[in-house]
């Protein structure tokens, strides 16, 4: 099994990430998040039409992907990805991706860098 | 979220994170002691991604990206640009946005691989090899020139493929304007596997868009080397709803295998018959780029074969194949694809410099297809590695869009295809 204490561990590190989720299903989950940057961009905030959730705070995301997961929000597209999902997926998903999303905002001159 | 309560979390973050920059959405994974030199061929969706996410994790990494040409012609949406819905310079892409990511740009064509010395060898015009400790390789496809009798590299400037971008689409998409009303245009399917899958028809779809409009006595026939396609009950769907009468499919069984061209009588003969457009749009059997034959990495094959969890060639452990060139499990042969690979993959190499193992592999893939400027489908997949080390999509998720759309679903879907577009270009070009 891959190690896992250097990918969630510095910016999770105030967060209770459940204990029943496997390493490697929390490898897997961090890992997921880079592939959310290909429709909603690197900083959630898509040049495109894609729906902006840059400003999502972490329970915000998680009640839409539990929302789109079990077809309580319509969607186009997201209900079918959700579904891919577990309970523990979405929380740590929510929160890697929320919580990277601050430190862009908060950094202009990085996220220049970076567009 | 307020601006203040924002500030105030980064800064605890930094920190926590003990961060002085931040380069990327990903500043968890920073691996600051991974060295060494990266060479990647291939300025598309694979290279491209994996040089810049390369940069953003490991900043003492040197990494050079080969890319044939100074500009980058995108596959997706350039049959937007064959169905006259935009420009053919909405496709294309520089790579200045990846040079002030660090990455070393060198535009020429990478000839052959040395394994044993680790090196590759290029066409000449920026110098003779280039050394490297780890190889990534997103060298895209070949056209497989001898599998319909009579098309070749020739035949191809007037029955064109379009099937790699650039000249071919400009072409094909002049053919059509200068059609009479009341033509054919015939469109050949190859196979499977090839590069994207539902790519074929939603060409037929934006073709017909466009003769429905402005050529409204012509006709669209695919003769198709298979008996069924992606999203199909979607695009007849569509097609019934658009463009009634208007597309024909012939598929396999039915005699639609092409299996050679006489271009002097603008001939198309199957199976059992041979047809005579005034249009015709050869999409033949594709291979990986031959440049993998120069170190063996396909074995023989088309495609080539790696570990799916670090895209390692089968062959040479220090070169990664990505993309279209490769077998990937259940991943069709698509950019979104390809940029998800290019993530794994450079994740996985930093992992490997830095003695570390790579992380569990996770990739998702969207394929938008638009029937019209306002009709859109997708095919979305979220993929995990099976017990046998294969990508596998994650059962009960992904799927096509659903069947009896209403027409504001299926706009939303066209909106979010162009979204997707500017999004997964940014991702890969800055």
């Amino acid at each position: 099994m891959p190690k896992t204490g250097n990918w969630l561990a510095p910016l999770l590190v105030s967060v209770a990430v459940s204990t029943e989720a496997a390493g490697a299903d929390e490898s897997w989950t961090g890992l997921l998040a880079e592939m959310c940057a290909a429709c909603h961009g690197q900083t959630g905030k898509s040049p495109g039409s894609v729906p902006d959730i840059s400003e999502l705070d972490a329970e915000s995301m998680q009640a839409f992907l539990i929302g789109f997961r079990d077809g309580d929000i319509e969607a186009t597209v997201m209900d079918r990805i959700a579904r891919a999902l577990s309970e523990s997926d979405i929380e740590v998903l929510s929160r890697v991706l929320t919580e990277n999303w601050q430190l862009l905002h908060g950094a202009p001159d990085e996220e220049n860098d970076n567009q | 979220m307020t601006t203040s309560e924002s500030f105030g979390t980064r800064r605890d973050l930094l920190k926590l994170a003990g961060a002085t920059a931040v380069a990327g959405a990903f500043a968890d994974r920073v691996f600051a002691d991974a060295r060494g030199s990266v060479v990647v061929v291939g300025g598309g969706f694979g290279g491209a991604t994996c040089s810049r996410y390369l940069r953003r994790l490991a900043p003492g990494l040197s990494v050079t990206l080969v890319a044939r040409n100074e500009r980058f012609v995108t596959c997706p949406f350039s049959n937007t640009v064959i169905g006259g819905i935009r420009e053919l310079g909405s496709v294309i892409h520089g790579y200045d946005g990846l040079r002030r990511a660090g990455v070393t740009v060198v535009h020429d064509e990478a000839v052959a691989i040395d394994a044993e010395n680790n090196e590759i060898r290029l066409s000449g015009g920026s110098g003779d090899r280039l050394s490297y400790d780890k190889l990534v390789l997103s060298p895209g496809i070949d056209i497989k020139w001898a599998a319909i009798d009579g098309y070749d590299e020739a035949v191809a400037q007037r029955m064109p493929h379009a099937w790699i971008a650039g000249p071919q689409t400009r072409l094909l998409r002049d053919q059509l304007v200068a059609m009479e009303d009341g033509g054919l245009v015939v469109i050949t399917a190859p196979a499977n596997p090839f590069r994207c899958p539902p790519g074929p028809y939603e060409r037929a779809s934006l073709i017909a868009n466009y003769l429905h409009q402005h050529k409204p006595r012509s006709k669209l026939l695919i003769l198709d080397s298979k008996d069924g396609f992606s999203k199909q009950g979607l695009f007849r769907e569509g097609w019934e709803r658009l463009y009634p009468g208007l597309i024909e499919w012939v598929g396999f069984s039915e005699g639609g295998n092409v299996v050679a061209v006489e271009p002097d009588t603008m001939t198309v003969r199957t199976d059992f018959d041979k047809f005579r457009p005034d249009v015709a749009n050869i999409i033949p059997p594709q291979r990986s780029a031959k440049l993998v034959d120069t170190a063996g990495l396909a074995e023989g094959d088309d495609w080539c074969s790696v570990n799916q969890r670090t895209f390692a060639s089968r062959v040479v452990p220090n070169i990664h194949i990505l993309g279209d060139a490769i077998l990937a499990g259940a991943m069709p042969k698509s950019g979104f694809s390809a940029n998800s690979q290019a993530k794994v993959c450079a994740h996985a190499i930093v992992s490997l410099l830095a003695g570390e193992d790579p992380p569990e592999p996770a990739f998702i893939n969207t394929c938008y297809s638009l029937l019209s400027a306002e009709y859109g489908i997708s095919v979305a997949a979220v993929y995990r590695l099976d017990d046998n080390e294969e990508i596998a999509s994650i059962p009960g998720s992904g799927g096509v869009s659903p069947s009896n759309a209403t027409d504001e679903f299926r706009q939303a879907e066209a909106e979010f295809a162009a979204g997707w577009y500017a999004s997964i270009t940014a991702d890969m070009f800055g």
